[in-house]
Formats: structure tokens, C-alpha cells, sequence
């Protein structure tokens, strides 16, 4: 089949170029078509459900509002669980489905749900599904800020307040409608309200109550159509307006009559515009400002969005007050530009270095030309592959491409033809005509081009387990085995088509093959040292013996990494503070970290989020701050060449001293993955189920507890569920009765004096306001003034007041009051900070991870101490998780396709050989080509990941390949009738050139990695040391123990048959 | 024969391949995720844990386990006794165990047996935080140890605490000023009130004063013509002051039973003072107030005058009333205002500024500053104003106390236990 394709090629060889062209130009377009990302989208398919409860504490969101939003849930198709979170004023249920379930339908699935439950909810209580967007989806952040001295209309500087109006009734409006993205988020600043603040002693002196206040705004503030009239002919509409229109028509609402005099809003009542309660603040270099995020729609290129939202900002800052400016702060498509410069970087530099190799091993510039436009060509068909197959071109998949590995069949194919032809044209002394030149090319193709194939498919199938990868890892590592696979058959499918019909088109005339001077010292030593070594073959085997068990032992003791974390270029830095703390008070520490971290020589600037946003995608408490370091291009900073590492213990440094933070560094996408999978990110976890928090968090601290004294076991924490800082407003029954109030007439007014309450809204063109009734703001922190909150009593009660009350002239009070104090105790304690929930029970989840100690008897161990150590109440139970849940099913599943794979790869081999024996020669290749993988590893320091797991599958490929040119060709001179060691000998030395050749291409092409800082470096850099060390040790392997394990197994097989 | 020794080689390669395959690849745990940073939880650092939980201190074949009791609230320190990792009889040890606390108080703890082993003398004051000293005499023999045993105990240092806008304060005697809020009505003097009544019913011939004219006493204020009189007689005003209250108009028919006229002499006006329940008990007659007219003009001082010795029934309040001097005319019956009554103004040997308060373990806290080192320490609060707040137990006069930003103190304290859950 094979040759008949070759043939194919060189008699057809115009077609195959113009074919070949035409797929380049194809991909070429894929190219523009290709999704390109920063890093691989590892979010599951998610549905967030967010409720907002304005003022409820934890424990009341969770019980009218979680609860039955989850019971609602439950019995979904293809559900796969849930998960709830209920914090003071939020309820956030998370709905996560089975892979691979189309996101609309879930949500659709999720809305017709939420229909049903809407009537089960408190009234006014909406449930949201949050946006339609992964942990890819933040795209871009920006800032509004009004530059210093900036003032407004009314000639005030900028406040937070009017800078977030902005944001919200300029920016977002247009922002929102930039094609591809679905959601504008915004945090900081104030959202703009009308504030209705009744003094409570004129309140008494009125006789007036809260109600009777928020009665009276609602009553005097509605605009009322009243259909229409006819009137000669016309059709005239009837309107009744009665809409405020500012602050003034407020003031003078009619709240109470007084022997007709009216009482007005204004006698009892300050009315402007007041700072909402708000949930969430921003900063940025230490100040506050108003932050929008730009989430983009799920399946839409990140590049093209934000660059559409950059150019839209543009737009906006033109439309926005002089003063005022929008500007971005985070842009992914700086993320993305640094990726596609680092895949070009390697295309570019990976083919001028196979274009050296060759030329200075070949000796033809023709020749390294033709194997070097093997790369682009391929990489041209990968993409069109990528984008066929919805892959996204990423540093984990574009990243990771070997171009060494990629042109290996090809440099293989081209230096037989080339030894061949100039070897038929000495022979005969001339040039050779076309008809003899295409004989010799697919003569001396077919001679190499089945172990090549057969390499190249060797090291396909050694990527297939990667693709039984599933969860997570397989959300990351897919993508990356996808694209190898796809740049790999390309590059088989060229190598037997567009390779034989080029070098037989452009290697007319004379073919000039120079031995080099490198070249020809190299084969001499190397004859020299192979009779050595055939001549000694026992000690040559205990070298290599010693060296693979020396590795080995080195191997295992290696530290290791299983999911390697790609360098976004920025910090995410979260602050975290004790539950309890002010969204002021964590401003204001927030602002000394950031004018810390603003210090640092290599940081641009900072910015960060504290709190939860307008939109509750991510819903973190006050005491909870997301802070994103950007820093400034590498060129610019005092040692472009500083790892990240350094950096951020740099930064760790700079704030380590600030007090009462605590915090941990991520990346701004790892981070978004890590809120939006929200799994255990731990080890190992103990999540315990139960009903009764106390009981739960009890239970919970003793796991904590045990867990901690298990050897192995560190950085033990258990879920903090307590610990926020409580006023109860205990009310006595007894006293109420006595006052004949109801339990709801009292805490109605705590709940607008303190919580406030919106009576209605203020327009002002297309901008609504609304209008808030609750204490002056003085009165509101002060515990005196909420024990003297006065409760209007029912009005029978007046009655024997004025008849028992001493003073006889003057008015007696038009009503009487009790203050709050006199039917209720307040008492500050703690109560719960959050409350969390999984699949519709409470759930409090310890976690751990675990050192040099395996997973498997930490659990066990655990386990057992756990059961006989805490005793757990009926009607709660434990259950482990973490990521060892994931690592235990990768492991599983790997254990059963890793030997398939291997098994097959055997398969080929022996199928390519016809022999067992020789299958296994070339595979005992592999674990001595490994040894100089795990000892450059470990000379740099680098621990095992997946990453230089796929450095030691390319190694293997690599191994394979020039074990089975070797012993094939070796096998070839036999049947030509040469003895056992003049063919190994003479087989040897002519494979030595091509043996170098692949050798040379694959680790020099991988210097650049292996030295690189740039983007997707931490890819890289254990993937080319791998190849880089494994090449060393597998060329040494190849070229002298494979020759003397041959003879061995040669003589024997001879001596017995 | 000589394969199968061969081939068992090749099985070790192949199966080295597949061990290395999977060692690299899958075996991979999550390991170190970077981004988790350990937060110890105690500075005191690793040590040895005895049977009883308590910590271990050995000296050669001696050694005592100490471990602090907790049973209830109070808390007291046992010690085992082991000699050569074997428990032994405590009696004829001798145990002393010196606990050094921050800001100087040393506590000096002596051992007696009881049972299997010794008990200390004293209980154990919160927090348990303190260096350790023990000296411990066996068999003639005599042991040292120290170590430190510290328990939410922060360091910061001068240039943090400035950074952090904390401020540090000396606990210290201060008079406090606790205050009462009551809401009031302005009435007139009741004594120099008077409700005049036509004595007897007639026509009204002439009314001479207006509803607020001044009127001295004396001064006549209406005519009535009466049939029982049998000639028109004249209402005279009794005492001078002002007439708050006309009923009465010229050719009017009035009955004896009704009132006409209101004279009040407002020179002085009554405020009368709705008193809560809880502040019953802290009112006394005499007590000064200030009263705010809620009109922008400055408070005056007055003192209460009187209390009801009756309640009202259906606001549960009690009436208290002080006295005003009205020489303007200000103060108009009718109105509303807010008094302020001190109710007490006390020197106290202990106080702290209120912004030094924090909650901690549902209890208040102080934060002690020493040198660099700040812990937190339980008080017992007293009495309170705006400003200051009596400490009654936890923090003696002269002692360093955070006084402002005490919350970063806090924070600083339990950062350990931060956590970001989703």
C-alpha cells in the first residue's frame, strides 16, 4: 500500500505539490478560524443559579431561598450534582451537568425549574442564572476613574458614586452589545440611591411610623394611564402622572394630617442621594475605583472579543464626560498574542536549526530546505485539523508541539534518497535522467519508509491513553494530544507523498552529498568505539544496566507535579481576612498591600476586587479580596530573564508584612477555574453531612483534628462555617403582647431602619434610582440609637394614655410608642459566616494534603482513625473526595490502556520486523533512552509532570524510530547474504548519519525551549529537557548497546538453530 | 534452555517501561499545588505529645508529661510523672511550674499529687499564653525546663503598627459619663397654670383678650351678662402669664362647666420625659440634662425635678420632668425635644477607649501591646460612655493597650484560619 502511494506521489508528483498547496492554503484558513485561548478551558458544564436576598443573614438565605431552589432541581437529566453556597444576602446553587451537555439546553432545562419553584420563594425574591460563559469567560477588566481635579455638572469632584452611574447607564449599555460577549459585571463605587432618612424623635413627635412613610412615598409616586378619549375624530390617550420627578417633589409627599395641616416628607426626613449597602468594592493602585468585567459568551474566540471590546472602549471614552476615562486594566489578548508568539518563535527557530542540521550533515541545501517545509506544512494541516475538530490552539497544545519529532520520518526519508542518488551517480558517473531519478527515490524511499511510518505511528499510539484521560486532566491534556496527533499523521501523510515527489523534483542535476568533516571524525570514532563494544559486550550491557536502575532510583524520588500550571505572566493574588471583616476596613488594608505590590520594579499595576460583584459569578465575602497583579513586558523589567518563581516571592515579600492578611497566588484564569470547578483543590477531603451546623462544624474541627496528627498530613484546614459577627435582635413575646404589637410590625422596622427598604424609584430619563427609606446613616451603627427605635402601638392603646398621663394641657402625643429596647434584647455573637451544601445537604469540608506519604494509605489510615476516634451522630455521615478522587480514576483507567497501547506498539513491531526478537531489541530501546530524560530532569531540578511525560513519550518515539532504521537496515544487509558482524557493522555505520540527523534535529530544535522564559515555558522547559537528555542517552543506545544486544541475540538463536 | 533466562530479561524491560510509563505519568500526585500556602497555626512549633495529649519534656530517664485541664471554664494544670518512658508515683516530686506572661504578670504554679499525678495550685487564667519555666525535683535530682507556649499571639513591629494606623494607648483611671436619650414633650408649668371657669353661665357680653396675649393679674378678659348674677360681672385674669387656651367668643352662651380661658405663666416650662423601662433604676431626681430645642439652637442644662411615682400603662414608661427657664418665650408647650440625663459620672481606676473593644470567642476582648508583641486579652467591662468603657477584670492601670484599628490586631491574630471556601 505504502509503495503504491509513493509511486503514486512521484508519478503524479505536479499533482501531489499542487494538492500539497492547496491543504497548506487550506489550513492557512482554518488558522483565522482556529479558536486560539491562552490555556485549555477546563470548566464543566455549569448552570449558576444566583439569588439575591437583600439583608437576609446566611442562615435565612440558605432556609427560604437555597433549599427550595435545590429541591427543585433535583432529578435533571443528565445532572450531574449540585452545589449551594448561602452567604449574608446571596444564594448561589451551582448546577453541574455530565460533560458534554449542550449549555443551552441545561440552562433551558434549569430556567423551567426555576418557573416552577418562583412561587415558593419569598415575594420579590428572583433567581438569575448567571452568565453563559466558562472559566475563559473573563476577558477583560477595565476601570472608570475620573482623572484628578476632574469635576462634574454640578462642579463637585467625582465620587464613587457618580463614577459607578456612569459605568452603569454609559458603559455597560454599550459594551453589552460587542458581539460575543454575554455579560458585563460591575463592582465598586456606590450604586446610586435616593435616600429617605427620618430622624426617629420626629417620628414620635408626628405620631408617624415607618410604614406610614414608605405607605406614603408608594402612594404619591406612580404615573397611572387611563385608556382614551375620542374627541372629534382623534383618539387622545389619558395619562395621570404622578411620578416625582427630584429631590424636592419627595420632600414634599404628604406623609400625615394634623388637624389638617399636612405633615411632609421633609419635616421628619432628610431626602438625597445616599451610598447603597453594598456588597463588593474595587481597587486599583491602592485607590478606590469602579471595575467593570467583560465576560464573553461560551465557544467565541478570546482574542477577537477583546479586541472588539477594546476598540468598543475606545468608542465609549469619547462619549463619557471630560474628566472621566475608561481604561483597561486586564486584556487577554495579551495572554493570547505572547501564545501565538511562542508557537511562532518555535516554527521559526525549530526550521532554521533542522535547516542547519541538515545542511551541515547533508551537505545540500536543497535537501534541508525541502525537509524543513515539512514544518509549516504540517503545522498548516494541524490547524486545519484543530479547527475541523473544535480544538483550540493553546500554550498546552501549540505549546507542546515537537517539530523535531515532525520532521523525523521526513529527514529519514530525505537522507536515504540523498545518499542513494549520489551514490547511483557515481556509479554511473553522471547526472541521472528523471526516469532513473524517480526509481532511485522510491527505491530508497521504500527502503526507510516503513520503520519511519511505523515510528511515526508507534508514537501516535503512545499519545492515545492521554485521551482516556477524563475530568479535568482530560479537559487539559486532550487538547494538547489532539493537535500532536493531528501535526503527527500530517507529517506521516507528507513524509510519503509531498516528500518523495519534492525530492525528486528539486534533487535534479548534480546532487551534491559532502561528507562533512564533523561527520566523517564522528564515524571514525564511532567505528572505533563500536568494535570496542561488540568486543566486550557484557560490560556494555552492566553499564547500561547500572545506569537505567541508578535512574530508576533517582525517578522515584523525584517530586512531582500532575497538572502543570501554565504561566499566565500575571499574578492572581487572594487576600484573605477573618470573616467578620468590613468591606471598609478591608479596603483600606487592601490599599496598603496594593501600594506594596505597586513598588516592585517589574509590576505595571494592580488592581482588585473585594467582595461580591453587581453580578454574583464569583460570591465572595468582604473579608475575601481577588487582587490581580499585572506586570509590565519582560523587556522592561530590571532582569528580563527573572523567573516567575522569583517574582512572586518577590511579591510575597513586599506584603508578607502587612498585618492581618493571609494569602495565596494563583493565576487570573487559574483562578477563575478554580471558583467556577470549585471542587476540593486538596489532596484529600473529609466532606461531612449533617443538618445542624453546629453539630456539623463540631464534627468537622475533630476530623481537622485527627487528620492532622496522620503522618503525612499537612496544610489541614477545616471549612470555616462560623465566625461572622452577629447583632440579634431578640424579640420577647411576653412584652410584645403586653404592647399588643405583632412579631412582623417590629421587625419590619428594624428591617427598614437598619436594612432599608425601597419604596419606589426615581426616574431620570432612561436612568432609575431607587428610593430607599432607612435611619440617617449616624444612627444606623450606633447600638443606642437601634435600642431606641420607636415601635408605633396599636391605636386602642391611645386611648387610656391620655387619660392616665399626668399633664393635662397641651396635645398628648397623636400616638404612642415603645422603643425597640423594651420588647427585644440585643446581643452581638457569631453566627454562620456561610453555609454550604452538595447535592441538597448541609456539608462541611476538612481537607488536606498529603507529603511523602502515597495517597492510598493515607486514606486507609485516616479512615480507620477517623472511625474509631470521632463519634458521628446518626443522621450525619462522611464521605472522602479531592484530588485523589481524580488522580485514583486516572490511574484506573491508565492502568488498562497504558499496557494496551504498549501491547500494540509491540504488535507494530513485531509486524514491521516479522520477529519477536527483534520487536523486543528495539523496544528494550526505550527504558535506556529514558534514563537520560529522568537524569537532565533531575541535574535541572525539574520535577515528573504530565509534561515531561509527553517529552518521554516523544523520546520513546524517537528511540523506536532509529532502533527499527538500525535494525531493519541491519536485517536488510543479511538477507543480502552478509554475515552477522559485517552487517551490523556496516549497517551501523551508514544508519549513523541519519541516527545523528534525527537526533540532532529533535534536541537542538529543543534548546530554545529548554532555555526558554516566554509563554508556555513551564510546558516546555520539562519536555525539552526530557528530549534533550533522552536523546543523548537513546543515540548512545541506538548506535552501541542495540549492535550488542543484536549479536547476542543473533549468535544464540544461530548456535541453538 | 538458555531463553528463558533471555526472555525473563526482556519481560523486566518491558515491564520497567511500563512501571516508568506510569510513574511518570499517572503516579504524578497533586503534590504541591504552589498556590497553597501553609498557615501555622501555633507559633510554639512542633513538640511531644504525651499519652494524656499534653506535652512531653524529658531530661535523661526523667520525664513529665504537662497538660492543662480544661473542665468547664477554669482550667487547671496536670503533670504525669515517667521515669524511663514508665509512668511513676508522682508523691515526693517536686514541681514548680512559672508562667511568664506578656505585659510582666508571672504566675507561680506549685504541684501536689493527687492520684496518678500532680495538680497545680492555681487556676489557670485565659489566654494560655505564656513562656514556661518548670523546675521539677526527683530523687534528689534537679530539672529544668523552658519553653514557650503562645496562643494568638502577634508580632508587629513599630514601623507595622505605624503603617497599620494602629494606635497604642495606657489603660488608666478616667471618669465616665453614662448618659440616657429620652424623648420629651415641652408642657407648661402646671403650677402656674390656671383653667378659668365663668362661675355662672350667661351670655358673653365683651371678650377683651386674645388667644397669646400677655396678661397681668388682674386684668379683666371677658364680660359675662348671667341670669343668676343678674348683672354682667367681669373674668379677671389670677396670676400674669400668657392665655394659651380661649374658648369664648362676645354672644355666646357659656356654662359654668366649661373652660373659657388657659393662663399660663411660661417663665419657666415643664419637660416632661418619657423614661423606659430598662432606665428606671438609673434615674434620680437631681440628675442633670441637657436638652436639645431640635431647632439649631444650642442645648441648655437644666436638672430633673421630679418622677412620676406612677407608670403609664401602655407605653410601660414612667414620667420624669425637668424644669426650664423660658425667659424668651423659646420653649413653647406643645413641642418635642431630647434629653440627655446623666445619669452617672464616675472615676474608675480602669478604662479603655471603646475603639479598643473587639469580640473575640463571643467574649470582649483588649488587645495587650508589649514591645512588639500584642495578645489579646479578655476583659470584664463595666460601665461606658461615647468614649471611654471601664475595664472591671483582664487589664490593670498602666498596661499598653491598642486603642485604635485593634481590628488589624485581630485579623493579624486569626489570619491562620482565613480561608477562601466556595
Amino acid at each position: 500500500m505504502l509503495e503504491a502511494v509513493i509511486r503514486f506521489s512521484l508519478r503524479r508528483r505536479w499533482a501531489v505539490m499542487g494538492l500539497t498547496l492547496l491543504a497548506a492554503a487550506a489550513g492557512a484558513w482554518s488558522f483565522t478560524q482556529l479558536s486560539i485561548d491562552a490555556v485549555p478551558d477546563i470548566t464543566n458544564v455549569q448552570v449558576q443559579i444566583n439569588t439575591e436576598a437583600p439583608g437576609s443573614s446566611p442562615l435565612e438565605t440558605e432556609q427560604r431561598i437555597t433549599f427550595p431552589v435545590e429541591t427543585a432541581l433535583a432529578g435533571l437529566p443528565r445532572l450531574s450534582y449540585t452545589r449551594s453556597l448561602s452567604r449574608y444576602g446571596l444564594s448561589q446553587v451551582t448546577v453541574v451537568f455530565e460533560d458534554g451537555t449542550d449549555i443551552y439546553f441545561a440552562r433551558q432545562l434549569v430556567g423551567e425549574r426555576l418557573r416552577e419553584v418562583s412561587a415558593k420563594l419569598p415575594p420579590g425574591i428572583e433567581p438569575e442564572l448567571g452568565p453563559i460563559a466558562t472559566g475563559l469567560g473573563e476577558i477583560f477588566m477595565f476601570t472608570v476613574s475620573a482623572e484628578p481635579g476632574a469635576q462634574d455638572a454640578d462642579g463637585r469632584p467625582w465620587d464613587s458614586t457618580s463614577l459607578r452611574t456612569l459605568q452603569d447607564w454609559v458603559v455597560k449599555p454599550q459594551l453589552r452589545n460587542v458581539p460575543g460577549v454575554t455579560e458585563v459585571n460591575s463592582i465598586g463605587g456606590y450604586v446610586k440611591e435616593i435616600h429617605i432618612t427620618p430622624r426617629p424623635e420626629r417620628l414620635i413627635a408626628y405620631g408617624l411610623s415607618f410604614r406610614d412613610l414608605l405607605d406614603a412615598i408608594a402612594r404619591n409616586n406612580r404615573n397611572v394611564g387611563a385608556g382614551y378619549i375620542e374627541r372629534n375624530g382623534e383618539q387622545v390617550l389619558v395619562r395621570v402622572p404622578g411620578q416625582v420627578a427630584d429631590l424636592d417633589e419627595i420632600r414634599r409627599i404628604v406623609v400625615g394630617h394634623h388637624a389638617g395641616t399636612p405633615v411632609h416628607v421633609a419635616e421628619i426626613a432628610e431626602v438625597g442621594p445616599g451610598r447603597e449597602l453594598r456588597t463588593g468594592a474595587a481597587t486599583e493602585n491602592g485607590e478606590e475605583v469602579v471595575l467593570g468585567t467583560v465576560f464573553m459568551l461560551i465557544g467565541e474566540n478570546s482574542r477577537a472579543v477583546s479586541r472588539r471590546v477594546a476598540a468598543k472602549l475606545e468608542e465609549v471614552n469619547r462619549t463619557l464626560p471630560e474628566g472621566v476615562v475608561v481604561k483597561t486594566v486586564y486584556d487577554r489578548t495579551n495572554l493570547v498574542d505572547r501564545t501565538i508568539a511562542t508557537v511562532e518563535k518555535n516554527l521559526v527557530e525549530g526550521a532554521l536549526l533542522v535547516i542547519a542540521v541538515l545542511f551541515l550533515l547533508l551537505g545540500n541545501a536543497r535537501a534541508a530546505f525541502l525537509t524543513a517545509l515539512v514544518i509549516p506544512l504540517a503545522m498548516l494541516l494541524t490547524f486545519a485539523g484543530m479547527a475541523r475538530a473544535r480544538v483550540s490552539g493553546n500554550l498546552m497544545s501549540l505549546g507542546a508541539l515537537d517539530f523535531g519529532l515532525i520532521v523525523d520520518g521526513a529527514v529519514i526519508i530525505v537522507e536515504n534518497c540523498i545518499r542513494r542518488l549520489s551514490e547511483a551517480q557515481q556509479e554511473r558517473g553522471r547526472p541521472l535522467p528523471l526516469a532513473e531519478r524517480l526509481d532511485v527515490v522510491a527505491d530508497a524511499t521504500r527502503q526507510v519508509v516503513r520503520p519511519s511510518v511505523f515510528g511515526v505511528m508507534i508514537i501516535l499510539i503512545v499519545y492515545v491513553p492521554i485521551l482516556a484521560l477524563s475530568g479535568v486532566e482530560g479537559k487539559m491534556f486532550h487538547p494538547m494530544a489532539i493537535t500532536v496527533i493531528f501535526a503527527l499523521f500530517a507529517a506521516l501523510v507528507l513524509s510519503v507523498t509531498f516528500v518523495p515527489a519534492a525530492v525528486a523534483l528539486l534533487l535534479g542535476g548534480r546532487v551534491v552529498e559532502r561528507e562533512s568533516v564533523i561527520l566523517r571524525q564522528a564515524r571514525r570514532s564511532y567505528a572505533w568505539t563500536l568494535d570496542r563494544a561488540l568486543r566486550w559486550p557484557a560490560s556494555v550491557l552492566v553499564a547500561a544496566v547500572l545506569l537505567l536502575v541508578a535512574s530508576l532510583a533517582i525517578g522515584s524520588r523525584m517530586g512531582r507535579e500532575f497538572i502543570p500550571s501554565l504561566d499566565e505572566g500575571d499574578i492572581a493574588l487572594h487576600a484573605l481576612r477573618i470573616p467578620g471583616t468590613s468591606l471598609t476596613q478591608a479596603v483600606e488594608m487592601q490599599r496598603s498591600l496594593e501600594s506594596a505590590i505597586g513598588r516592585l520594579p517589574e509590576v505595571s499595576h494592580t488592581f482588585t476586587k473585594i467582595g461580591t460583584a453587581e453580578v454574583a459569578t464569583d460570591p465572595m465575602p468582604p473579608s475575601v479580596a481577588d487582587g490581580f497583579v499585572i506586570m509590565k513586558p519582560r523587556s522592561e523589567w530590571p532582569d528580563p530573564r527573572k523567573p516567575k518563581a522569583d517574582l512572586v516571592r518577590d511579591v510575597e515579600a513586599a506584603i508578607d508584612r502587612l498585618p492581618g492578611n493571609s494569602y495565596e497566588f494563583t493565576q487570573p484564569i487559574e483562578m477563575r477555574f478554580n471558583e467556577l470547578i470549585a471542587g476540593v483543590r486538596s489532596d484529600v477531603a473529609v466532606k461531612v453531612f449533617g443538618d445542624d451546623l453546629e453539630v456539623l462544624r463540631i464534627l468537622g474541627e475533630e476530623i481537622a483534628e485527627i487528620l492532622a496528627r496522620v503522618p503525612g498530613a499537612a496544610d489541614v484546614k477545616s471549612e470555616q462555617i462560623a465566625g461572622l459577627p452577629l447583632l440579634e435582635i431578640d424579640l420577647d413575646r411576653a412584652a410584645l403582647a403586653r404592647f399588643g404589637l405583632s412579631l412582623e410590625a417590629v421587625q419590619e422596622v428594624v428591617q427598614v431602619a437598619i436594612g432599608g427598604w425601597v419604596a419606589g424609584q426615581v426616574f431620570e430619563g432612561d436612568r432609575r434610582f431607587d428610593l430607599v427609606v432607612r435611619l440617617p446613616e449616624d444612627l444606623r451603627a450606633d447600638f443606642g440609637a437601634i435600642e431606641r427605635l420607636p415601635i408605633a402601638l396599636a391605636a386602642e392603646a391611645q386611648t387610656d394614655a391620655s387619660r392616665l398621663h399626668p399633664p393635662r394641657a397641651g396635645p398628648t402625643p397623636a400616638r404612642a410608642f415603645v422603643p425597640l429596647g423594651a420588647v427585644a434584647d440585643l446581643s452581638i455573637g457569631t453566627g454562620p459566616n456561610q453555609v454550604s451544601r452538595e447535592n441538597g445537604k448541609r456539608r462541611v469540608v476538612v481537607s488536606a494534603n498529603v507529603r511523602d506519604r502515597d495517597i492510598g494509605s493515607f486514606v486507609a489510615e485516616a479512615e480507620q482513625r477517623i472511625r474509631d476516634g470521632v463519634a458521628v451522630p446518626s443522621g450525619y455521615w462522611t464521605t472522602w473526595g479531592g484530588q485523589f478522587e481524580q488522580l485514583e480514576s486516572a490511574s484506573r483507567r491508565l492502568q488498562v490502556v497504558v499496557p494496551l497501547a504498549l501491547l500494540l506498539i509491540f504488535a507494530i513491531l513485531a509486524g514491521v520486523f516479522g520477529s519477536f526478537r527483534h520487536a523486543l531489541l528495539v523496544f528494550s530501546g526505550v527504558p535506556l533512552a529514558w534514563t537520560g530524560g529522568i537524569l537532565a530532569l533531575w541535574l535541572r531540578g525539574i520535577p515528573l509532570s504530565i509534561s515531561a511525560g509527553v517529552g518521554f513519550i516523544a523520546l520513546s518515539g524517537v528511540a523506536v524510530l532509529n532502533g527499527v532504521v538500525m535494525i531493519s537496515f541491519v536485517n536488510a544487509l543479511r538477507r543480502e547474504g552478509k554475515g552477522v558482524s559485517e552487517a551490523l557493522r556496516e549497517g551501523a555505520l551508514t544508519r549513523l548519519r541519519p541516527v545523528l540527523m534525527t537526533a540532532l534535529v529533535a534536541s537542538l530544535g529543543f534548546v530554545p525551549m529548554a532555555l526558554s522564559t516566554s509563554a508556555g515555558a513551564e510546558v516546555q522547559r520539562p519536555l525539552a529537557t526530557v528530549v534533550i537528555g533522552g536523546i543523548v542517552s537513546s543515540t548512545a543506545l541506538t548506535l552501541i548497546v542495540l549492535p550488542v544486544l543484536y549479536r547476542i541475540v543473533e549468535s544464540r538463536t544461530r548456535r541453538r538453530g | 534452555m538458555s531463553r528463558s533466562p533471555n526472555r525473563r530479561g526482556r519481560c523486566v524491560a518491558v515491564a520497567a517501561v511500563s512501571l516508568l510509563w506510569l510513574s511518570a505519568a499517572l503516579s504524578c500526585s497533586g503534590g504541591d499545588p504552589s498556590s497553597e500556602r501553609a498557615a501555622a497555626a501555633s507559633t510554639t512549633g512542633e513538640f511531644r505529645t504525651g499519652p494524656h495529649g499534653g506535652r512531653l519534656l524529658e531530661d535523661g530517664s526523667f520525664g513529665v508529661e504537662l497538660s492543662i485541664y480544661e473542665k468547664g471554664v477554669s482550667s487547671e494544670y496536670r503533670a504525669y510523672v515517667f521515669e524511663d518512658a514508665e509512668p511513676r508515683d508522682p508523691a515526693g516530686i517536686e514541681l514548680e511550674v512559672t508562667l511568664h506572661r506578656l505585659g510582666g504578670r508571672v504566675d507561680r504554679i506549685r504541684f501536689a499529687p493527687r492520684g496518678d499525678h500532680l495538680v497545680g495550685d492555681q487556676e489557670i487564667d485565659e489566654p494560655h499564653s505564656f513562656d514556661v519555666e518548670v523546675a521539677a525535683r526527683a530523687d534528689g535530682r534537679e530539672h529544668h525546663f523552658e519553653f514557650a507556649s503562645y496562643e494568638g499571639r502577634v508580632e508587629l513591629d513599630a514601623e507595622q503598627v505605624a503603617a497599620a494606623g494602629i494606635e497604642i494607648a495606657t489603660a488608666g483611671p478616667a471618669t465616665i459619663r453614662e448618659t440616657v436619650l429620652l424623648n420629651g414633650r415641652i408642657t407648661p408649668d402646671e403650677d402656674r397654670l390656671v383653667h378659668l371657669m365663668p362661675r355662672f353661665p350667661g351670655v358673653v357680653r365683651s371678650v377683651h383678650k386674645r388667644l397669646g396675649d400677655a396678661v397681668a393679674a388682674g386684668e379683666l378678659l371677658a364680660v359675662i351678662e348671667s341670669n343668676e348674677s343678674l348683672h354682667p360681672y367681669e373674668l379677671r385674669a389670677r396670676l400674669p402669664g400668657t392665655v394659651i387656651g380661649k374658648e369664648i367668643s362676645p354672644g355666646e352662651f357659656v356654662s359654668s362647666d366649661r373652660e373659657v380661658f388657659a393662663i399660663a405663666d411660661l417663665a419657666n416650662v415643664w419637660l416632661a420625659l418619657d423614661v423606659y423601662r430598662p432606665d428606671f433604676g438609673r434615674l434620680r431626681v437631681g440628675q442633670r440634662v441637657r436638652v436639645d430645642p431640635g431647632d439649631g439652637r444650642p442645648p441648655i442644662e437644666t436638672t430633673i425635678a421630679y418622677l412620676s411615682p406612677t407608670g403609664a400603662a401602655n407605653t410601660q414608661t414612667l414620667l420624669a420632668r425637668a424644669v426650664l427657664a423660658n425667659p424668651d418665650r423659646s420653649w413653647r408647650p406643645g413641642l418635642f425635644a431630647t434629653a440627655e440625663v446623666e445619669v452617672s459620672d464616675e472615676e474608675v481606676p480602669v478604662a479603655v477607649a471603646t475603639s479598643a473593644l473587639q469580640r473575640l470567642r463571643d467574649g470582649d476582648v483588649v488587645f495587650l501591646a508589649d514591645g512588639d508583641l500584642f495578645e489579646a486579652r479578655p476583659v470584664e467591662l463595666g460601665r461606658r460612655d461615647a468614649e471611654r468603657v471601664e475595664v472591671r477584670a483582664g487589664l490593670t492601670a498602666g498596661q499598653r493597650y491598642v486603642a485604635r484599628n485593634s481590628f488589624v490586631v485581630k485579623a493579624e491574630a486569626g489570619k491562620s484560619g482565613a480561608s477562601h471556601d466556595h
